[in-house]
Parts: structure tokens; C-alpha cells; sequence
């Protein structure tokens, strides 16, 4: 895939005093920049409002986060959530999957980079000096992990950070296959690389921009050779015709392809989206056919498939995937017990005990302490 | 001093009865009014004569109508040659000008309906070439509408609408909003949801319902907006002659509801059987989460002594031993 080199790129004033302002720029040679008051970009962003020329992916934002970086992931809300930790240094992506969430959740279209990623990896530092407990943190909830990591290079240095701790797993989360420098660190097996999955129909059709399911399955490859555990999330699985011969094709191929002795988890998360992101769908991908599901209104107003369809295509996942790799540790994203009770047989009886077995997962494959 | 504004053109102005022959009933340039055929004109006229005059434009070589198209079109109904005419001065060219004559016209004695305001907005873009942003401070306010571009936009849109469904928006069968929906769709799928309505009653929410439903089922199978219709329960249902145009159109929407929603519709159904396999009294109600998105139920029942409450007591007791219970529970 190609990887993403913006048309235009607006510098926070301030952001002309960080060193990676400066090394972003230098791979960005031949763009037009232009220097934004502090003041200017950070209401505009903040109140969605559009920043003059910057309302597409064509433009790149340099700006220093104000804010907390180390935040609690959006399913904490869900009955039985894996109590995932988010940290985010950029926001936005440019791979254009259909039914891609960031499209109503940022209230601005332009790609944003945070330059002050010292303040990013001392947050990080902080919170696992003070966490008596593993924590899972990953980097790829507000964008992809690794779609701008060509140019921002942050891998390199969020990765050394979780090595030198015992109680920190980093997951970083991707749909491309830009893993070229993550070869050669001293990760420690601390750093989990997870690729968010499909199956071939839907990665061609509604992920057009992102890698394609080889170029992913390739990637996995590669960074397993490398020494990383590998992480596979099927979410959005996606209720279509066809929809178990092409999910079951998926789970094989991946795991006659990687190790599954090297797999920390699987996460299954059937499509689940606010009316007004399925409005946004119909109008920007008039072709798609994701929003034509049997949907019902469920958790926070948002539309998820009608409960026995979810049960289905999970209890079947798991059965695909533990034909394929039996030990593999398979979990549900922001579902409630009933449907972990009917797709699994069992449940996890809370949070906290989710986050133990993942935990457990983690410890086997030698991955925390 | 202020001073009326026709006194402009008080010099010039010269009413005439002029033969009906020398009018051009096809040029429909300055027309606002959507209904031409007006009975009560046509009774007026028959009762006491022609009262106001029409306005036209000497045109080349008939004459153009600015004002009065429903006059002089009853009067050619009723069979008279002739009809009391004043002779615009200026010419054709001056669009905007003739448009406004008309506009006020139709303005100054009744509410334009939203056919008619789409009609005058649309002639004053593209026939007088009036700027949107003129369209938007100056005009939409005239009309009695909110100044803004979505507005403006929707009755744009109104003004291509298929002939059918102009005639259901001004019988009320459809709103204004399903009519601005249908009306960025084919005229064939406008002329096939007018054929609908004409056989079936909806309220305003029943027909947004049916509108969204019929997108989705035509947007799933890859047809036009009323291909669902062809279904052969919903052509029975449309055709049943026991059913009222309102009974037509709820089972219209529980049918199409159940083609978009087949697995909630059929355990919606089958909860339903069940619960009736129960065989509780009607004051126990029994109900789930509508989308079954959860498995509890909830049982409420009213009982006004201690006795009817055994009553119900025992009839419970009785229907949790009954296997069908469990399956009540279990949703697939």
C-alpha cells in the first residue's frame, strides 16, 4: 500500500520548538507548510470548526495535545469490557474503510499528529510506574497505529519504553503493512503487533485503502520473524451473504500462515455504529452494502446487529478459530454477558475477570511478567 | 413621499377586452398558480363577470400572460371570446420585473402552497436568472420561508416533482418532507410511490417509516425505490377490498418491516405464540426487551383483592412448569 504523504501541512506555532516537528518535516520534504497560531488551531480543532484549507486528509497537522494522553478505552462502558488503556499521538486516518467510526467521532476531516511525544512517552512512563496490575495500552484507537509511522517514526520510540517495564503489554493495531521500523528493536516480546482483520471480500470492498488481507497477513509474517507476538481483531465482522465460507477461509489462512503458538489473542466485534454514521455511509459510499444489515438500536443508541445474528457469526468465529488454533485466547469487544453465555458457553463474570485471563494469555506466551 | 408603486406605470396603463385568440395559453413562463381549473372562479365569473383584469405582455405575435392565468382560462372554459385585459408596457425581456408582477399578484389575496412556491422560486433562478443569494434575503422571506439554503434547496427540488405526486401533496395524502425526499428519486420510482398512495392512508410517521424501509430493501436487492412494492403479500394487502386505505397501509408497513427485518420479525412472532402457549389471563402482561437485545422479561399483572392475585398466582405457577417457559427465554 501506498503510504501517506499529505498535500499541505499546517504547523502549530509552538510545535516549531519540538524535535519531532522537525524530523516529521524532514520526511515531508517538497510540501507546503504553513505556520498556524496556537491559538487559531487548537479552538478549531477543539470546536470541529475547520481550519481555512484544512478539511480533507490532505492535510496534515502538526499541533502539540494538551491533554491526557493515557485515557481509558471507549468499551469501558460495556458490561464485560478487556479493560484496554488508549493512548493517541495522532488522530484521524487516511485509509478510508466505509464504516470506519472516525468518520462521525472527530469533529475535524484534516490528519493531526501531536509533536510533543516527550510529555506522550513520559505519560506512559508514569502510569506504569504507578500500576500495580499488567496494562494493556494501545495506539490504535484514534488512528491507525501504523499508517503514519513512516513518517513519524514513534514506534521506535514508544516500543523501548514498554520493553523496560515488567507490567506494560503495547499493542500496536493496524490495517497496513508499514512495519519497517519495527525491525530490529529490542521489544523485549513486550509489544504486541495486531492486525485488524476481514475477510477478503470485505477487506477489497469497504477497507479499499488499507493493505490488502496478503499484504496484512505478509506483515504479521514478517514481524513474527522478528521476534513479535501477533494480535488478530476481526472487528467489524460483517453480517453479508457468503458471510461464513469468506470469515472461515480468513481464520484458516491466518493461522496456517502464522504461528499460532505466537498469537496473544483474537477479539471478535460485530459492526455496531451511531444512525447518524450510518447516514454518513449511505452518502459516502453509496456502493456499500454495511449498512443494510438487520440492525437493532442497542447500548448508547448505537445500531448492532439483532442479538441472535451477533451469536451466530461469534459462536461460529471460535469454532473456526479453535479448529485452527485451539489455545488461542478469543475474546468479545463490548458485548454483555448474555451474548459471551450464548456464543462461548461461558462468561467471564465481570471486567476484572477478562482482564485476568487476558492477563493469564499474556503471561503464557511470555509476554508480561 | 411615499408613492404607490403601479402609479409608475399609470400612464401607460390601458385595459382593453381583447379576443381570447390573441393570447398565448402555452407560454406558462410567469405562472404560480398550480391548480388552473377553479371551480369558484369559474362560478364567479359565470355569476357576475369578469371583476379584475389580466395581466399580459404584448408579445410576437400573441400576447403573453403574467396575470390571470386561471381568470382567462375559466373564461375560455365558459366560452367567452373576449376578456377585460391590461397591456403590460415593456417587453418579455423584462423577466424579473413581469415575475414579480405575478408573484405579488398571487400574493396579495392568498398563501401560496409549496408547489407554488417552488414554482416561483424555480422561475426566479432560471427564468430570470436571480441570484441565489437575492433568492435566499430577499425572497424566501417573501414566500414566507426560513432564509437558508437547505430550504431554498428543498423546494428547488419540489419543482421537478412527477405529476402524481404534486397531486398527493396537494390532497395532503403526502407531506411536504416525503415529498422533498422523493423528490431527488427517478420519476419512475416517484410515479410508483404515487400509485401506492393512492390505493393506501398514511400518517406523516407511517410514511417516513415506509419511505426509509423502501430504501433500504431497494438499496439491499440493488432495485428501484418501489420494486418492494411488487412484492406479492404487499399487492394483496393493497388489493384486499376488506381493508381500509388506513388498515391497507399499516399492514403495508408490517410487511415491508418484515421483509427488512426478517430474523426480529420472526422472533417477534414466535415470542408472541409462545407467550399465548402460556395460557395466562390478559391482565398478566408478559413482555421482552423490544429488540430482545436482552434476555429478561418482565411480568406485570393487576390484581384488585387477594383473591383475583391467587388467582393469577396460581395461573403463573401453573405456566412455569409448562417447557414452553424456557423457550420464551430463548431468542435465536
Amino acid at each position: 500500500m501506498m503510504p501517506y504523504r499529505p498535500k499541505e501541512i499546517l504547523v502549530q506555532e509552538q510545535c516549531w520548538q519540538d524535535p519531532a516537528t522537525h524530523e516529521i518535516l524532514e520526511k515531508l520534504r517538497g510540501v507546503r507548510i504553513d505556520t498556524v497560531r496556537n491559538a487559531d488551531l487548537r479552538a478549531a480543532v477543539e470546536a470541529g470548526v475547520s481550519v481555512p484549507d484544512a478539511n480533507s486528509r490532505d492535510t496534515l497537522i502538526l499541533m502539540r495535545y494538551p491533554g491526557k494522553f493515557v485515557k481509558n478505552c471507549q468499551g469501558s462502558g460495556a458490561e464485560i469490557c478487556c479493560g484496554y488503556l488508549i493512548v493517541s499521538y495522532a488522530w484521524n486516518c487516511h485509509l478510508g474503510c466505509s464504516y470506519c467510526v472516525l468518520q462521525s467521532y472527530l469533529s475535524n476531516d484534516a490528519m493531526v499528529i501531536c509533536t510533543n511525544i516527550d510529555a506522550l512517552l513520559a505519560e506512559v512512563e508514569e502510569a506504569l510506574a504507578r500500576s500495580t496490575r499488567t496494562l494493556r495500552i494501545g495506539t490504535g484507537e484514534l488512528a491507525d497505529s501504523l499508517a503514519l509511522d513512516s513518517i513519524t517514526h514513534y514506534s521506535r520510540r514508544l516500543i523501548p519504553v514498554f520493553a523496560s517495564h515488567t507490567n506494560g503489554i503495547l499493542e500496536l493495531k493496524t490495517k497496513t503493512d508499514q512495519i519497517a521500523n519495527l525491525e530490529g528493536l529490542n521489544h523485549r516480546g513486550r509489544t504486541v503487533l495486531s492486525w485488524s482483520m476481514n475477510s477478503r471480500r470485505i477487506c477489497d470492498t469497504e477497507e479499499r485503502r488499507a493493505a490488502t488481507f496478503d499484504e496484512r497477513l505478509a506483515a504479521a509474517v514478517r514481524c513474527q520473524e522478528w521476534g513479535y507476538k501477533l494480535g488478530f481483531h476481526f472487528d467489524p465482522l460483517i453480517h453479508y451473504d457468503g458471510w461464513e465460507a469468506g470469515y472461515r477461509e480468513a481464520v484458516e489462512e491466518i493461522f496456517r500462515t502464522v504461528d499460532p503458538g505466537r498469537v496473544a489473542w483474537v477479539s471478535l466485534g460485530a459492526l455496531r455504529f451511531t444512525p447518524h454514521l450510518r447516514e454518513l455511509i449511505q452518502k459516502r459510499f453509496p456502493e456499500s452494502r454495511v449498512p443494510y444489515g438487520e440492525f437493532v438500536p442497542g447500548h448508547h443508541g448505537k445500531l448492532r446487529y439483532f442479538r441472535p445474528i451477533r451469536e451466530e457469526m461469534y459462536r461460529k468465529m471460535r469454532s473456526w478459530i479453535r479448529a485452527a488454533a485451539p489455545d488461542v485466547f478469543v475474546y468479545l469487544c463490548m458485548e454483555s454477558g448474555i451474548v459471551w453465555e450464548r456464543s462461548f458457553g461461558e462468561r467471564p463474570q465481570c471486567t476484572a475477570e477478562l482482564c485476568q485471563r487476558l492477563a493469564v494469555s499474556a503471561q503464557r506466551l511470555g509476554i508480561s511478567d | 413621499m411615499w408613492i404607490l408603486p403601479s402609479l409608475r406605470y399609470a400612464s401607460n396603463m390601458a385595459f382593453n377586452e381583447i379576443p381570447l385568440e390573441e393570447i398565448d395559453f402555452s407560454d406558462e413562463s410567469f405562472r404560480i398558480s398550480e391548480e388552473l381549473d377553479s371551480a369558484m372562479l369559474a362560478d364567479s365569473l359565470r355569476t357576475v363577470g369578469q371583476l379584475n383584469a389580466a395581466c399580459v405582455l404584448q408579445g410576437n405575435p400573441l400576447k403573453i400572460i403574467v396575470c390571470g392565468f386561471r381568470r382567462l382560462m375559466a373564461l375560455r372554459r365558459l366560452g367567452s371570446p373576449r376578456a377585460l385585459i391590461r397591456v403590460l408596457p415593456g417587453n418579455a425581456a423584462d423577466r424579473t420585473r413581469n415575475f414579480n408582477l405575478a408573484l405579488w399578484d398571487n400574493l396579495s389575496h392568498r398563501q401560496l402552497n409549496p408547489l407554488e412556491k417552488a414554482r416561483a422560486l424555480s422561475g426566479l433562478r432560471n427564468l430570470c436568472g436571480v441570484p441565489q443569494e437575492t433568492l435566499l434575503e430577499t425572497y424566501l422571506p417573501i414566500l414566507g420561508l426560513k432564509p437558508s439554503e437547505r430550504v431554498l434547496r428543498a423546494y428547488l427540488s419540489l419543482n421537478d416533482l412527477h405529476w402524481d405526486l404534486r397531486r398527493c401533496l396537494v390532497d395532503g395524502r403526502l407531506t411536504q418532507s416525503s415529498v422533498e425526499k422523493l423528490a431527488g428519486m427517478s420519476q419512475e420510482s416517484q410515479a410508483g410511490f404515487a400509485v401506492l398512495m393512492s390505493g393506501i392512508r398514511l400518517s406523516a410517521a407511517s410514511q417516513k417509516k415506509i419511505l426509509s424501509l423502501l430504501e433500504d430493501l431497494a438499496a439491499m436487492a440493488g432495485v428501484s425505490l418501489t420494486e418492494p412494492l411488487k412484492n406479492p403479500e404487499v399487492q394483496a394487502a393493497m388489493n384486499d377490498p376488506g381493508l381500509s386505505p388506513f388498515q391497507k397501509g399499516e399492514r403495508v408497513y408490517e410487511l415491508l418491516y418484515r421483509l427488512r427485518n426478517p430474523r426480529l420479525s420472526r422472533a417477534t412472532e414466535q415470542f408472541a405464540a409462545r407467550k399465548k402457549l402460556l395460557g395466562l389471563p390478559g391482565s398478566v402482561q408478559i413482555t421482552a426487551d423490544p429488540y430482545f437485545e436482552t434476555a429478561g422479561l418482565r411480568v406485570v399483572f393487576d390484581a384488585p383483592n387477594a383473591d383475583r392475585f391467587r388467582d393469577l398466582a396460581t395461573a403463573l405457577e401453573r405456566a412455569s412448569r409448562m417447557p414452553v417457559l424456557e423457550e420464551l427465554f430463548d431468542v435465536r
